[in-house]
C-alpha cells in the first residue's frame, strides 16, 4: 500500500487519486467500453472514398488520398475542396457523413468538387471502412489476450505499483489493436476510434518503458529522480494534444509524423535496454530464473513489433507484414501470465479462475446497465418527439438512476458468490495479514482493518471495542467504527402473531461504551465468537435468579437485549495470550447468517488485531517511557543549574553542601547566596512532585529567592513575599519547604525562618543540638499565615546542618526503618571534629551503609556550617 | 438512497428546463414522430428536387398522419414539378382541407403561406397578407423566405433578388430551386461561370430532374457550347421525354449548329408531340423565336403562316400577321394590322397597371417597326430604328435576349457603310458565343470590309469551325465559302 502522506497537498492528492486501484478501475472500464465501441465500429460496414478530409472548420478539404484502398485510385486529389455529396450540398464533415451513409460501397457516387477555380461533378466510387475481418479477428484475439491477462493480474495485486502499470499496458495494448486497422473516414465514430487508437499508440510507449523502469526491480535512477515517471509521460501526451488539436480544431488532419514515431520507437528501446538492465543485475539465479522467459517473451515480441508494426506499417503505411508485427506480441501477456502463475511475480500468489468469471460477471453486468439504460432511454425518449436534449439527458439520468439498485443486487450477487466465498477467505486474511503489522497507530489500523472486513463480508458498518486493564471488568470503550451509508432494511414481522418481535433497530448504533460483564467471561474464555440470538434474548423474564448461574445467565441475557436494541448482532473476542483486549462489534445481518467460514475469518483477523492492539500499546508505554526519561534528564540539567557552582569562602567558617539526586528528580536544592553586605544567605528547599513540574518550581523559587535576598534582611518577610509569588503562579498541589538563613560572619549571628522545612540541626561545640523550627507552612500551598524568624548567635564550634527529608526519610534494606533524625544527631555529635566536607562524606556512607544500596529514592540535600578553625575543633576532639 | 434522490431530483430539473426551453419546434405537426419525420425529409427532397423520393416519403407519411397538413402540401408541390397534373390537384385539394383544419394560427398560416403559391389553391390570394405577419414572427422560416424571394417587385431588382436567394441557401444549402433561380440571375447579368457555377449545384442536387440539366443546357447553349447543352438536354429529355422545353432547346442546338433539317425534325416532333394540348400554341411560339434567332427565314415564314392560321385571336398573331404583310411588300398593311392590334392591347383595362406589360408593348411596337424598316426604308433609316428599339431593352433584358435586335443593328449599320460599328456591336456578342453563325458572317464581311484581311480570316475559320457539324445544304456553309473566295482576292498586305 502506498505509505501515508501526514501533510497531503494538493499534488499529491492528484498523485495518490491517479495512482489509486479505483483510478485504475476506472480506467480498464473505459478500456473496455473504448474496445467494444472500436470493435462495433471497425466492423460496421459503411462507405469510404479513401479520402482523408480536413475534418475541422467551415469546408471539407481532402488532405490526401488512401493508397491501397478499395478506392484507389480516386478521382479525387488532393487539395479539392468537397461540396456536395450524393446530390446534397454538405458543407460540414457531419453533413458529408449523413450524406455518405445513404450509399453502400461499391457504388458511384457523384461529388460536386472545387478544384481550383473550377466546380466540377466527379463520379466517385466508395469503398468500405469496414476492416478486413480476418486481419481484425487476429487483432481482437491479441486484445482480449491483454485484456484477461491484465484484468486478472490487475484483480489479484494489491494496488502494486508494477501490477497496475502491467496493467494500464494490457489495457492500452487492447485499444491499440482493437483501433489499428481502422480507416479514417468522416464518421464522427471512425473520428472518435482514430483518436482513442491515437492515444494508445501515443501513451503505449511511456508506459512501456515506465513498467520497465520499475520491474523487474526499480531503477535507482527512478528513486533518486521521483519526478522523472511524470516527464516520461510529458513528450508523448503533447504528442496525443497536438495529434488532437490538428484532429478538432486546427484541421490539419490526423496523422502521426515520422519524426514523431521515431521517438516513441526511441521509448519502446528505452524500455527493452531498462528490462534487460533489470534481468542481467540479478544475481541470484532464482531471480533470473523467474523473470528470464518474460524477458525472452517481451523481446521476442517487441522487436518485430517495432519493425514491421511501427516501421512498415506506421511510418511507411505497408500493411502487407502486420501480422508478423502483431502475433509475436501476444508473447508478452502469455509470459507474465505464465510468470505469474509459476512464480508469483508481481506481488500475484493465486490465479482463481474464479476470479476471470467474476470479473466477466461484474463487467457483463455493467454493461448490461449500460446497455439497458440506453435502451429504456431511448424507448422513453421515443415517446417525448422532438425533444430538447436536456430532456434526453434528464430522461436518461433517470432511468440510468432506477436501474442503479438492480445493478447494485446483482453486483452483491456475484459479490456474494464470488469475492466472499470460502475459498476466497484465505486471500482476504492473507492480505489482511500482510497489512496489519505495517499498522502501529491503533486508529489507522482499526479503520484499514475494519474498511476491508467489511468490504469482504458486505456488512455496512461493524466497529471495535477495547478494554483496558484499569477498566471495570466487562467494560469496552469504542476505539473505531467503519461505516457507508447503506442502511440495514428492517427484518421481516414474524409469521407467529403470538411470538414477540425482537426489537432490532434497523440501523446499527455504536454506543461509546459497552458494559458486558455477563458476556465478557465467555467472550474470554471461549474465545469464539458470540452470536445474539434474539429469541433467547427476548425470552421472558419472570423468573427469580436464585443461584449464581441463574444471576449470571439473567445478566447475559439482559446485555443481549441491549445489543440487539444498539443492532449489533455478532461480538468477535480479541484475546491476546490469555487476555481480552476488546471485541469486534458486527451488525445484524437480517435474512443472513453469518457464515462458518466468515466467522472463522472475523476470529483469525481479531486475533491478529489483539496482538497488533498489545503491540500498539506496548510501543505507545515504550514511547511514553523514553519521553519520561528525556523529561527526568531535561529535569536533571535544570536541577543542576539551580545548585551554586562553587562554595563561599568565609573566614574562619567552614561551609559545605551537596546534593544527591535521585532517579527520579524530585526537586530538592540548596543556594549559598553572598549578599553585598558580607551576609551569606542560605537556602535549602524540597519541592513537592517529581520530575519537569518540580524542577520548573525549583527554578521558580531559586529566582524568586535570590531576587528577594538583596532586598530583604528578614528571611521571614522574605518566605512571606515568596509565598504569596507562588501560591498565584502555580496550583495549590504544587508547594515547597525551604529554609532560609541569613549569616553574618562578622558577628557569627545567624537569622532563620523556615517554610514547612525539616528543622535543621544546631549542635553546639559542647555537644548539645536544637532544632531551628521557627517559620511557618510551606511555600505556595496557602496564600494566608505568617512566618516567625529567629536570630541566634553561633558560638565557635557550633555546627549548623540543614538537609532535606531525603535523608532521614531513607528507607532501610528491609524498608521498615527510616534512617531518622536521632540516628542523624548522635552522627553529628561524633563527628564534630571533622571537616563540614569529611562530616557529610561520611553521613553519606553511613546513608548508603543503613539503605544497603547505592541509589536512593529520593533527592538528598544537606549544607554544613561550621564556626571556628577547624584546627582547634580538631584538637578538641581529639582531647576528648 | 439519498444519492439517487438527488439524481433524480437534477433529472427532474432537467426535463423541466427541457420542457420549458424547448427546442424551436414546440408545435409538432403530427402526433407520430415517424410521420413528422418523414414529411421533414420528404420536404427537404421536394426543395432539392428529389421529386420521386419526395412523394414516396411524404405519402408514407400521410398513411401514418392523414391529417398532416404539410405532408400534402409539399406533395402537391411535387406533383406539381413532375407535372401530374391529376395528382397535383387531388393533393392541393387535400391540402386545402386539411389546412384549414390546423388549429395553431402560425402553423396554418404558414401552410396557407406555402398553398398561396400554387394558384390553383383556395388560398393563392392570400400570400402577401399571411406574408406580411409571417415575415415579421418566423423571419427565418423556409417558406417565409421562399415566399419573400418570389414576390413579383422584387423580379426588377436582381441585387435584392439575389440575396434574398442567398438567404435561402444559408438557411438550406439544399433548397434546389434557388440555385436555379441565382444562376439565371447571373446568366441575366452576364456573369456566364458564375451562372454555370450555380446551375451545375443544382443539377448536382437533382440529377434525376429534368429542369435541371435543362436550366444547365440553356447557360451552355447562350455560351455556345453547344456539345455539353446537347448533352444535358439529352439528358433532360431521357429523364423526361415529354419535357417539351428541353426537346425545343435540343432543335435548337442544332439550329445554331446549322443542323437545320435535325433541328426542325425535333421541333416537329414537338409540335406534333403537344399538338392539340394547351402546350400547343407556346411550342409553335418557343419555334418561331428559335427560326428568327437562327435567320431562318423560309422556315420562319412556313411556321408564321401555321401560327396565324392557328390561332387567329393571339396576341402575337397580329405581330406576326404585319411581319409577314411587310415582308410581302405590303408594309402599309402590316402596320394597319399591328396597328389595331396595339391599340386594342393598350385600351384593355387589365393592362393599365402593369408596366411589365405595357413595357413589352412597346417593344414589341419597336420592333415592329425596326423590322418593317429593314423591307422598306434606307439602311441610315433602319440603323435609327433598330437604335430605338434597342434603347428600350438595352438595360431590361438579359443581353442574350437583345442579339436579335444587336444582329439587325449591325447587319443595318453594315449596309449603312458602317462596317467598323457593326463590328462592335458583334463583338459584343462573339465575345459571349463565339459561334454564332450570323454574326460570323457578317463580322467576316466587315472585316473585308474593313480591309482587314488578317481578321477577315480569323472569323472565316471560327465560322468553317462553327460549320463544322452544319447540313451540306445549309446557307451558312455557301456564305463561307463565298467569303473565303473574297478574302483570297483581298490585297495579302492588308
Amino acid at each position: 500500500m502506498p505509505s501515508q502522506d501526514p501533510y497531503p497537498t494538493f499534488l499529491s492528492r492528484l498523485r495518490a487519486a491517479v495512482l489509486s486501484r479505483r483510478a485504475h478501475l476506472i480506467l480498464g472500464a473505459v478500456t473496455i467500453l473504448a474496445v467494444l465501441f472500436s470493435g462495433y465500429d471497425a466492423t460496421r460496414t459503411r462507405p469510404s472514398d479513401g479520402t482523408i478530409w480536413r475534418l475541422g472548420g467551415d469546408r471539407i478539404e481532402v488532405l490526401s488520398t488512401l493508397t491501397g484502398s478499395a478506392t484507389d485510385p480516386t478521382p479525387l486529389r488532393r487539395g479539392d475542396r468537397i461540396l456536395g455529396i450524393g446530390s446534397v450540398i454538405t458543407p460540414t464533415p457531419q453533413e458529408a457523413a449523413a450524406s455518405l451513409r445513404r450509399f453502400r460501397p461499391g457504388q458511384m457516387v457523384s461529388y460536386l468538387v472545387q478544384r481550383g477555380d473550377a466546380q466540377m461533378i466527379l463520379p466517385v466510387p466508395l469503398g468500405s471502412t469496414r476492416v478486413d475481418l480476418r486481419d481484425y479477428a487476429v487483432n481482437v484475439v491479441l486484445a482480449l489476450i491483454y485484456l484477461i491477462i491484465g484484468f486478472a493480474v490487475y484483480l489479484r495485486s494489491d494496488n502494486d505499483r508494477p501490477a497496475n502499470l502491467f496493467f494500464t499496458m494490457c489495457l492500452l495494448f487492447s485499444l491499440y489493436f482493437t483501433t489499428n486497422l481502422q480507416q479514417v473516414s468522416y464518421f464522427l465514430g471512425a473520428l472518435i476510434t482514430q483518436n482513442m487508437g491515437a492515444f494508445a499508440r501515443f501513451m503505449l510507449p511511456p508506459v512501456f518503458l515506465h513498467f520497465f523502469l520499475v520491474f523487474p526491480s526499480r531503477k535507482v535512477t527512478l528513486t533518486r529522480h521521483p519526478r522523472l515517471s511524470p516527464l516520461i509521460y510529458l513528450l508523448p501526451l503533447l504528442f496525443y494534444l497536438q495529434f488532437t488539436l490538428d484532429q478538432f480544431v486546427t484541421a490539419a488532419g490526423g496523422r502521426i509524423s515520422t519524426p514523431v514515431w521515431m521517438i516513441l520507437g526511441v521509448y519502446y528501446v528505452l524500455g527493452l535496454i531498462a528490462l534487460l538492465h533489470g534481468y542481467l543485475s540479478y544475481r541470484d539465479p532464482l531471480m533470473r530464473e523467474r523473470v528470464r522467459i518474460l524477458t525472452y517473451g517481451t523481446m521476442l515480441a517487441v522487436v518485430p513489433f517495432l519493425i514491421f508494426k511501427i516501421g512498415l506499417e506506421e511510418m511507411n503505411y505497408q500493411a502487407g507484414l502486420s501480422r508478423l508485427g502483431a502475433v509475436p506480441l501476444a508473447a508478452i501477456p502469455i509470459s507474465f501470465g505464465y510468470c505469474v502463475a509459476r512464480y508469483q511475480i508481481l506481488h500475484i500468489d493465486l490465479l482463481v479462475k474464479r476470479n476471470l468469471a467474476y470479473g466477466g460477471l461484474t463487467l457483463a453486468t455493467w454493461l448490461g446497465y449500460f446497455g439497458g439504460a440506453w435502451w429504456l432511454g431511448g424507448k422513453a425518449l421515443a415517446l417525448v418527439p422532438g425533444g430538447n436534449p436536456l430532456v434526453a439527458a434528464g430522461v436518461m439520468l433517470t432511468i440510468a438512476a432506477l436501474l442503479w439498485p438492480v445493478r447494485v443486487m446483482l453486483q452483491a450477487g456475484w459479490n456474494r458468490r464470488f469475492y466472499h466465498a470460502r475459498d476466497n477467505m484465505a486471500a482476504v486474511i492473507e492480505e489482511i495479514s500482510r497489512e496489519i503489522p505495517r499498522l502501529i497507530q491503533k486508529k489507522v489500523l482499526l479503520k484499514r482493518v475494519g474498511i476491508r472486513l467489511g468490504e469482504a463480508l458486505g456488512l455496512p458498518n461493524l466497529a471495535f471495542y477495547v478494554t483496558e486493564r484499569r477498566d471495570a471488568p466487562g467494560r469496552f470503550t469504542l476505539a473505531g467504527r467503519v461505516s457507508k451509508p447503506v442502511p440495514l432494511p428492517r427484518p421481516a414481522p414474524a409469521t407467529d402473531p403470538g411470538a414477540t418481535e425482537p426489537v432490532i433497530r434497523p440501523r446499527t448504533v455504536y454506543p461509546d461504551t459497552l458494559d458486558l460483564p455477563g458476556i465478557t467471561p465467555v467472550l474470554s474464555e471461549g474465545g469464539e465468537p458470540v452470536w445474539i440470538d434474539p429469541v433467547a434474548a427476548q425470552a421472558p423474564d419472570d423468573a427469580q435468579a436464585i443461584t449464581r448461574e441463574q444471576a449470571e445467565l439473567r445478566q447475559r441475557r439482559q446485555e443481549q437485549s441491549l445489543l440487539l436494541q444498539h443492532g449489533i448482532q455478532l461480538l468477535v473476542p480479541m484475546t491476546a495470550g490469555n487476555r481480552l483486549v476488546g471485541i469486534l462489534a458486527l451488525p445484524v445481518r437480517p435474512g443472513l447468517d453469518y457464515e462458518i467460514h466468515e466467522l472463522q475469518l472475523l476470529t483469525i483477523v481479531a486475533g491478529q488485531i489483539a496482538l497488533q492492539l498489545e503491540n500498539s500499546r506496548l510501543y505507545e508505554e515504550e514511547v511514553a517511557k523514553q519521553k519520561m526519561e528525556e523529561e527526568l534528564a531535561m529535569a536533571r540539567r535544570i536541577q543542576a543549574r539551580l545548585l551554586p557552582g562553587s562554595i563561599p569562602r568565609l573566614e574562619g567558617i567552614d561551609i559545605h553542601a551537596v546534593n544527591i539526586s535521585s532517579k527520579q528528580v524530585s526537586g530538592d536544592y540548596y543556594d549559598l547566596i553572598p549578599r553585598e553586605d558580607g551576609k551569606l544567605a542560605l537556602v535549602i528547599a524540597d519541592v513537592s512532585g517529581k520530575g519537569m513540574p518540580a524542577s520548573i518550581l525549583a527554578s521558580n523559587l531559586q529566582a524568586a529567592v535570590r531576587a528577594q535576598c538583596d532586598l530583604y534582611d528578614s528571611p521571614a518577610r522574605i518566605l512571606d513575599r515568596i509565598n504569596r509569588q507562588i501560591h498565584a503562579s502555580t496550583e495549590p498541589e504544587h508547594f515547597a519547604t525551604l529554609f532560609l538563613a541569613i549569616f553574618d560572619p562578622a558577628r557569627h549571628s545567624l537569622v532563620y525562618s523556615s517554610g514547612g522545612h525539616n528543622a535543621p540541626v544546631l549542635v553546639h561545640a559542647d555537644g548539645t543540638t536544637r532544632e531551628l523550627d521557627k517559620g511557618g507552612l510551606p511555600l505556595g500551598a496557602f496564600d494566608f499565615g505568617s512566618y516567625e524568624e529567629e536570630e541566634i548567635t553561633l558560638a565557635a564550634g557550633d555546627l549548623l546542618f540543614m538537609y532535606t527529608d531525603g535523608l532521614t526519610e531513607t528507607k532501610g534494606p528491609d524498608g521498615d526503618e527510616d534512617f531518622g533524625e536521632g540516628r542523624l544527631s548522635t552522627l553529628l555529635r561524633d563527628r564534630m571534629g571533622i571537616r563540614v566536607d569529611e562530616l557529610i562524606t561520611g553521613i553519606t556512607a553511613d546513608l548508603a551503609t543503613f539503605s544497603g544500596r547505592n541509589e536512593h529514592d529520593d533527592d538528598i540535600t544537606m549544607i554544613a556550617l561550621k564556626v571556628g578553625a577547624p584546627e582547634a575543633v580538631l584538637a578538641r576532639a581529639q582531647k576528648q | 438512497m439519498k444519492w439517487m434522490g438527488l439524481i433524480i431530483a437534477a433529472a427532474a430539473i432537467l426535463i423541466g428546463l427541457g420542457l420549458l426551453l424547448g427546442t424551436g419546434q414546440q408545435n409538432h405537426l403530427s402526433h407520430n414522430k415517424q410521420a413528422e419525420e418523414l414529411c421533414d425529409e420528404g420536404t427537404a427532397d421536394m426543395h432539392a428536387f428529389r421529386l420521386r423520393d419526395a412523394v414516396d416519403k411524404l405519402g408514407r407519411s400521410l398513411e401514418l398522419d392523414p391529417g398532416l397538413a404539410e405532408a400534402a402540401i409539399a406533395r402537391a408541390k411535387a406533383f406539381q414539378r413532375l407535372g401530374e397534373v391529376d395528382n397535383f390537384k387531388g393533393e392541393l385539394a387535400r391540402a386545402d382541407s386539411l389546412t384549414g383544419l390546423i388549429k395553431d394560427t402560425r402553423r396554418r398560416m404558414l401552410a396557407q403561406l406555402r398553398l398561396s403559391s400554387l394558384y390553383q389553391s383556395r388560398y393563392s390570394a392570400m400570400g402577401d397578407s399571411v406574408l406580411q405577419v409571417l415575415e415579421k414572427e418566423i423571419p427565418n422560416n423556409i417558406f417565409v423566405l421562399v415566399a419573400q424571394a418570389s414576390r413579383p417587385e422584387l423580379m426588377a431588382d436582381p441585387d435584392r433578388q439575389e440575396q434574398a436567394w442567398l438567404k435561402i441557401l444559408q438557411v438550406d444549402p439544399n433548397y434546389a430551386f434557388s440555385y436555379n433561380m441565382l444562376g439565371y440571375l447571373e446568366l441575366s447579368r452576364g456573369h456566364y461561370d458564375k451562372a454555370i457555377e450555380y446551375m451545375q449545384k443544382y443539377a448536382f442536387l437533382a440529377p434525376d430532374q429534368a429542369n435541371p440539366h435543362d436550366s444547365m443546357g440553356e447557360v451552355l447553349l447562350v455560351t455556345g457550347r453547344y456539345e455539353e447543352a446537347e448533352q444535358e438536354f439529352i439528358q433532360s429529355v431521357r429523364i423526361q421525354p415529354d419535357f417539351y422545353h428541353s426537346l425545343i432547346n435540343l432543335g435548337k442546338v442544332y439550329l445554331r449548329r446549322g443542323q437545320i433539317a435535325k433541328g426542325v425534325d425535333i421541333l416537329d416532333k414537338v409540335r406534333s408531340q403537344v399538338e392539340g394540348s394547351k402546350l400547343e400554341q407556346r411550342v409553335d411560339q418557343e419555334i418561331i423565336n428559335s427560326f428568327v434567332n437562327s435567320g431562318l427565314d423560309e422556315e420562319l415564314d412556313r411556321m408564321t403562316a401555321i401560327f396565324v392560321t392557328r390561332y387567329p385571336q393571339e396576341h402575337a398573331t397580329c405581330f406576326y400577321r404585319g411581319i409577314r404583310l411587310a415582308a410581302a411588300g405590303r408594309p402599309d398593311a402590316g402596320r394597319a394590322v399591328m396597328d389595331s392590334c396595339l391599340a386594342r392591347w393598350r385600351s384593355n383595362p387589365s393592362l393599365a397597371d402593369n408596366p411589365r406589360m405595357l413595357a413589352e408593348i412597346g417593344y414589341t411596337s419597336s420592333r415592329f417597326d425596326a423590322i418593317v424598316a429593314d423591307y422598306t426604308s434606307t439602311p441610315a433609316e433602319r440603323v435609327r430604328k433598330w437604335n430605338a428599339s434597342l434603347a428600350l431593352v438595352r438595360d431590361k433584358m438579359p443581353f442574350y435576349y437583345q442579339w436579335f435586335q444587336r444582329y439587325r443593328l449591325a447587319l443595318a449599320l453594315y449596309d449603312d457603310g458602317q462596317p467598323g460599328a457593326a463590328l462592335d456591336e458583334l463583338k459584343l456578342m462573339l465575345d459571349v458565343n463565339p459561334r454564332l453563325i450570323n454574326s460570323l458572317i457578317l463580322a467576316t464581311r466587315c472585316s473585308i470590309a474593313l480591309g482587314d484581311r488578317a481578321g477577315a480570316r480569323n472569323r472565316l475559320e471560327q465560322l468553317q469551325q462553327s460549320l463544322s457539324l452544319a447540313d451540306q445544304d445549309f446557307y451558312g456553309r455557301e456564305r463561307a465559302a463565298e467569303l473565303a473566295a473574297r478574302i483570297r482576292e483581298m490585297p495579302t498586305g492588308t
